[in-house]
């Protein structure tokens, strides 16, 4: 084959790009026939290869299945690696009210945060899709998939909910639990969209302006908010000493 | 499997059962146990067992249908939210907005706790449903979608409420619903399925899921937009 004529490298950087596109055909096929009705020879017809060239990549569709929650996987931890750290001023003296500059930031950080997870998962829905409902006997697999993006994402999560803390950027909480709460939320309202065959690309938008809205007022630190007032509009509003009172009991 | 009411009595056997089959299951693991050891454990004949469930496999969805029906209970069980929240108190002075704010928070921080104190109640069901049937089993993912469902209906209702009385701001009342049961359901999952979790502390779970739902979803004065807020 002509590919035997390039070096080590270029070879494997062919041979990655030929593997994802039978990764790709795979995906398309299980999706349309389902994992039990597709045959190596759907996914090897599908990626105009041969039967021997899918299985030189992969031994068995099981093996597929694997390579494919490895990618999704992989994707989504990537995702989160990219993003930008939380905005804090080095300058800015510890105990110091936060500046405007960084309540600014915060917002629409959250709700980037949010739209980023959304839009890995989106772009992957089917490999998504597939790891939520896997076929007979991927149960083990896609749970060990799932939990390793969930326990990146967590770890992430954590850091930042607590730096954010310490700089005053949000109210002082115990940040592990918040981030498997928010992790666990975040979850169940992609596995509903995913399960409910709604488009996910469609929600995406609305979910995380829902939950990046919720996020930011449960976590601001108390300074950066409007105060809270009480029901039938009849009441004063609720001042920060108020809401700091509460917060601390 | 059970179609029809029991009478007391058998629905009393029948529970005596589970009860047993939770104990030698939790102690043998699934595999290993048989229905005899069931029997044996119930003082009752196989025979009996065979009475109230097909097989190992229907004890473990009667466990889940169990544990399914006590967290709805919690849940319905819930006081409905009080129609006015400045209304007086016994020294006969209106509540301080500060006061009402407390009261709301205590309100959910009650709410989390009776369902958290119905999964710890049977925490030892529940260890093992989640264990043995995560994924794998189509019945106790049904019954597990039946809790959501029932939950996220109480809770989207109780939101939405609480817009119409301006105690929360405008927001999708059924997608945060779906968000906070996620996030809770996340953390009893973990406790239950893997061995480094974190014991369930109820305490400071129920405590900072209150006052993420209370910051999050209160109603505040003014559009708190960030870039409106002065230097």
């Amino acid at each position: 084959m002509r590919e035997d004529e390039g070096g080590g490298h270029r070879l494997s950087a062919r041979a990655q790009a030929r593997r994802d596109g039978i990764l790709d055909a795979a995906l398309a096929v299980i999706s349309h026939k389902g994992f039990h009705r597709a045959s190596i020879a759907d996914v090897a017809n599908r990626a105009h290869v041969s039967r021997a060239t899918v299985y030189q990549h992969f031994a068995d569709k099981r093996d597929i299945f694997g390579a494919l929650a490895d990618r999704i996987a992989r994707r989504i931890t990537e995702a989160a690696d990219a993003w930008p750290n939380l905005p804090n001023d080095p300058a800015e003296e510890a105990g110091a009210e936060p500046s405007a500059l960084r309540a600014a930031a915060l917002r629409p950080m959250i709700g980037a945060r949010i739209a980023q997870i959304l839009e890995a998962i989106s772009a992957d829905a089917d490999a998504a899709l597939l790891i939520i409902r896997p076929p007979r006997g991927g149960n083990k697999l896609a749970d060990d998939t799932l939990r390793r993006i969930g326990d990146h994402i967590v770890e992430i999560l954590t850091r930042d909910i607590q730096e954010a803390s310490e700089n005053g950027l949000l109210r002082p909480c115990d940040a592990r639990t918040v981030s498997r709460f928010l992790l666990g939320g975040i979850e169940k309202l992609v596995i509903d969209a995913l399960d409910r065959d709604e488009p996910l690309q469609l929600n995406a938008e609305a979910i995380a302006s829902e939950v990046g809205t919720l996020v930011y007022y449960s976590l601001a630190h108390a300074g950066l908010l409007a105060p809270i007032v009480g029901g039938q509009g009849a009441v004063p509003g609720l001042g920060r000493s108020g809401a700091e009172k509460a917060r601390t009991d | 499997m059970m179609v029809g009411a029991l009478s007391p009595q058998a629905e009393a056997r029948r529970d005596e059962i589970l009860e047993v089959a939770l104990g030698v299951i939790s102690r043998k693991g699934f595999h290993r146990t048989s229905i005899a050891d069931i029997a044996g454990g119930a003082r009752v004949s196989r025979a009996t067992v065979y009475q109230y469930f097909a097989d190992k496999r229907d004890i473990l969805v009667a466990l889940a249908d169990r544990i399914a029906r006590r967290i709805i209970d919690a849940a319905d069980a819930w006081a409905p939210l009080p129609t006015d929240l400045s209304a007086t108190e016994v020294e006969g002075e209106a509540r301080s907005v500060e006061d009402q704010a407390r009261l709301m928070l205590e309100l959910i921080h009650t709410r989390v706790s009776h369902i958290l104190e119905a999964i710890v109640a049977n925490a030892d069901a529940a260890r093992l449903v989640v264990r043995l049937t995560r994924g794998n089993d189509r019945l106790v993912d049904d019954t597990l979608r039946r809790i959501d469902d029932h939950i996220v209906g109480i809770l989207t209702r109780d939101i939405e409420t609480a817009k119409d009385r301006g105690w929360v701001r405008p927001c999708h009342g059924q997608t945060i619903a779906r968000f906070l049961l996620g996030g809770l359901e996340k953390i009893i999952m973990d406790t239950f399925d893997r061995e480094d979790a974190p014991p369930l502390d109820t305490n400071v779970i129920a405590g900072e899921m209150a006052a993420f739902v209370f910051f999050g979803l209160a109603q505040r004065d003014a559009p708190a937009e960030p870039e409106t807020l002065p230097s």
